[in-house]
């Protein structure tokens, strides 16, 4: 008689991992991501890259299944934005939902930038992470402005109608790009065909891209680490991708959800009149991420063709071109904020700017009206 | 360790510790319709919700400073649902800081009583800060306002003028702010500092300390929690779309819906007949004009005297040029 063996039988699902595994080394990759290596432990610092990641898929959901009732064309846009809030099932959350995500990208885009800055992780071997990064910036400014013309009321028309002017400011191909985006003289189904194709195909194939690029490139480098404590120290404290950098991922991503979702519920999306050629009573304004910029413009120092300029493309290109060229500026190693106190105070002088002329716009809202 | 550098490990990390639940609490409110929001006071409450000091300030604030949340039962629910996650927040979170920096063991139910006592002492602490903040502020507007009267910048343009008296009144408000936040987590600290005089010393190393965080965060039965957690996920996501109105929850004032026009329908060989006869009416209106016109014409004519031989040569040459010039106004003239 047989004795019966002690071996377990793998299950039907161990049976397909195992079937995987043998084609493209499932496991190996599993290992590789889970296990990098992160230099003084996992710390909440270091979510907004996963978060950012989060987000974008977030938005790519909802905004594929807007989609399915979105109709880019200047006579239906409006009306099937319309539809979307008020007959489709739950489209009033979904659409409130990708409206309030743009704005959490923006807000964890300058978080993860900041971080990025504060903690010198910059500096060689990182300047081409740096880069990447800077480019993605622009990529989600882009997707902000090409997303708010969709809805196609007063709002969305003259935020850009006014966006494109101050495009139109930049030397050179200022010109050109704001014919190209506008497609005719004032902004109609051109515009719309135009900046529909950039929202949902051009921009997201170019982020999938530069993402996948910035990723590649950060685990050549490997994590930074905290900017204090001796090597040793570093090394004692060094822990794996898995299971605690993992877990604080997790919670910001939830964090973000449920923030966002509350925010969807709390101000749901309120279309203004169709867009029309005439602003009416309504005062042009862009996105609350671009109000800085406008209220830069309504300074007097700023006033005239060279000064429009100099607020619009100048200041802001300039700006641009010192954070693409920091790392091969800054190539001193130290990397604590508080022994680089030229950067601590560039940083707090730049992000208190934008605030106070954020609220400063907000506040002109009164004069206007 | 300072005390206020200890208050701030603590109060930091157990705000974010208690968030993420609090938060979601908040959303099922919400989607459930028992929780609406004010405006601008919506951002005061989610600000107190992430502080677990600030839950008896709450209601002293809503008698002492008129402060207006929202509508609903499910604000009151949450707040008593924020009770048990604070006091799970601030105990986990202060009993890894005095393992991890202060190297001893808290004694006994040490996280409820330092709830207790931070909850205390925050009910009081945050109204003052609350009041006081709003009556600096006011001053800082107040001087900020007085400034710009001056003669001196009267003539400043609007832009300007609202990013200085901005700037005035934003850095009084933001100073206040800091000193009065100072205080506050001094007096934290002062409690966190005198829970940790009590607790024993500990001498392990890192790897051991490490491994305890792990077993205060991790159950001892990790199946029945995962399968639990889930259990109540997934219950909670039925109750969550379940809940969710279909419709926009709250509609605003100016979020009036279209009223849609019926068009009348289009048959398009009535229309063409229709087009047919309009156009016939406009031609035979045109050829009527056309012939009025002319009989005008002839009338005139009629009532010109002869021209002259000159007149005629002169007629000749321009009608060679080209084609007959129409009359010039001066001729028309009776």
């Amino acid at each position: 008689m047989d004795t019966p063996s002690t071996t377990t039988q793998p299950s039907p699902i161990e049976k397909v991992v195992q079937f995987i595994d043998e084609r493209i080394g499932l496991q190996k990759l599993q290992a590789k991501m889970l296990n990098e290596p992160v230099p003084g432990g996992s710390r909440w610092a270091y979510v907004f890259g996963s978060v950012l990641l989060f987000i974008f898929i977030m938005q790519a959901v909802t905004g594929v299944l807007l989609m399915f009732y979105y109709v880019p064309t200047a006579d239906h846009a409006y009306a099937s934005t319309q539809y979307i809030i008020h007959e489709v099932d739950y489209g009033w959350f979904l659409l409130s939902y990708h409206f309030w995500g743009s704005t959490a990208m923006v807000v964890c885009v300058f978080a993860h930038m900041s971080q990025v800055f504060l903690w010198g992780a910059y500096k060689k071997p990182r300047e081409m992470i740096w880069l990447v990064g800077l480019a993605l910036f622009g990529l989600v400014m882009g997707f902000g402005f090409t997303g708010y013309l969709l809805p196609w009321d007063q709002r969305a028309y003259w935020a850009t109608t006014v966006g494109v002017e101050i495009m139109d400011k930049t030397p050179i191909v200022g010109d050109f790009m704001a014919r190209f985006l506008k497609g005719g003289p004032t902004p109609g189904q051109m515009t719309l065909s135009r900046f529909f194709v950039i929202h949902v195909m051009i921009l997201p194939a170019l982020l999938m891209g530069l993402a996948g690029l910035h990723l590649f490139l950060f685990r050549k480098a490997g994590p930074a680490g905290p900017f204090r404590g001796s090597p040793e120290e570093l090394k004692a404290k060094t822990d794996y991708f898995f299971p605690r950098q993992i877990w604080k991922d997790i919670v910001a991503m939830v964090a973000v959800f449920f923030t966002t979702a509350c925010l969807a519920f709390w101000e749901p999306i309120v279309l203004l009149e169709e867009a029309t050629p005439d602003p009416g009573e309504y005062h042009p304004e862009p996105e609350w991420y671009f109000l800085f910029l406008f209220q830069m413009l309504r300074l007097k120092i700023f006033s005239g063709e060279f000064g429009q300029f100099v607020a619009a493309t100048g200041l802001p290109g300039l700006f641009m071109l010192f954070l693409a060229a920091l790392p091969f500026i800054d190539r001193d190693p130290e990397r604590n904020i508080f022994k680089r106190p030229l950067s601590l105070i560039g940083w707090l002088v730049v992000m208190g700017s934008i605030l106070v002329f954020t609220v400063s716009a907000i506040i002109n809202r009164e004069f206007l009206e | 360790m300072s005390s206020m550098k200890l208050a701030l490990h603590v109060l930091w990390s157990a705000c974010w510790t208690g968030l993420p639940a609090k938060l979601g609490l908040a959303l099922l409110m919400m989607a459930m319709g028992s929780m609406n929001l004010e405006h601008m006071m919506g951002v005061a409450f989610l600000f107190l919700l992430t502080t677990p000091v600030s839950l008896l300030s709450v209601p002293a604030l809503q008698g002492l400073a008129d402060l207006h949340l929202g509508e609903g039962a499910g604000l009151g629910i949450l707040f008593l649902l924020c009770i048990p996650i604070d006091m799970w927040a601030v105990g986990l979170t202060a009993r890894t800081v005095f393992i991890e920096r202060l190297k001893v063991e808290p004694q006994g139910s040490f996280g409820v009583r330092l709830w207790g006592l931070l909850v205390l002492a925050g009910g009081f602490y945050v109204t003052i800060l609350w009041l006081v903040e709003g009556l600096v502020t006011g001053i800082g507007k107040d001087l900020a306002h007085w400034f710009m009267e001056l003669e001196l910048i009267k003539g400043l343009p609007v832009a300007e003028r609202i990013g200085v008296e901005l700037m005035i009144w934003g850095s009084i408000s933001t100073i206040s702010l800091v000193i009065l936040l100072s205080v506050g987590l001094k007096i934290a600290g002062a409690i966190i500092q005198r829970e940790a005089a009590k607790a024993l010393p500990l001498s392990e190393s890192y790897q051991h300390l490490v491994t305890r965080w792990d077993l205060m965060r991790i159950p001892a039965d990790q199946t029945l929690m995962l399968t639990s957690v889930t259990a109540a996920g997934v219950l909670l996501i039925f109750v969550f779309w379940g809940a969710m109105p279909v419709t926009t929850p709250h509609p605003h004032q100016d979020y009036k819906k279209p009223e849609v026009k019926v068009a009348p329908h289009v048959k398009p060989a009535d229309r063409l007949a229709k087009g047919e006869k309009v156009l016939a009416q406009v031609e035979s209106q045109v050829v009527a004009l056309e012939a009025r016109q002319a009989e005008l014409e002839a009338e005139k004519q009629k009532g010109k005297p002869k021209p002259q031989a000159k007149d005629k040569a002169s007629t000749k040459s321009d009608g060679a040029k080209g084609p007959a010039q129409p009359a010039a106004p001066q001729a028309a003239k009776p």
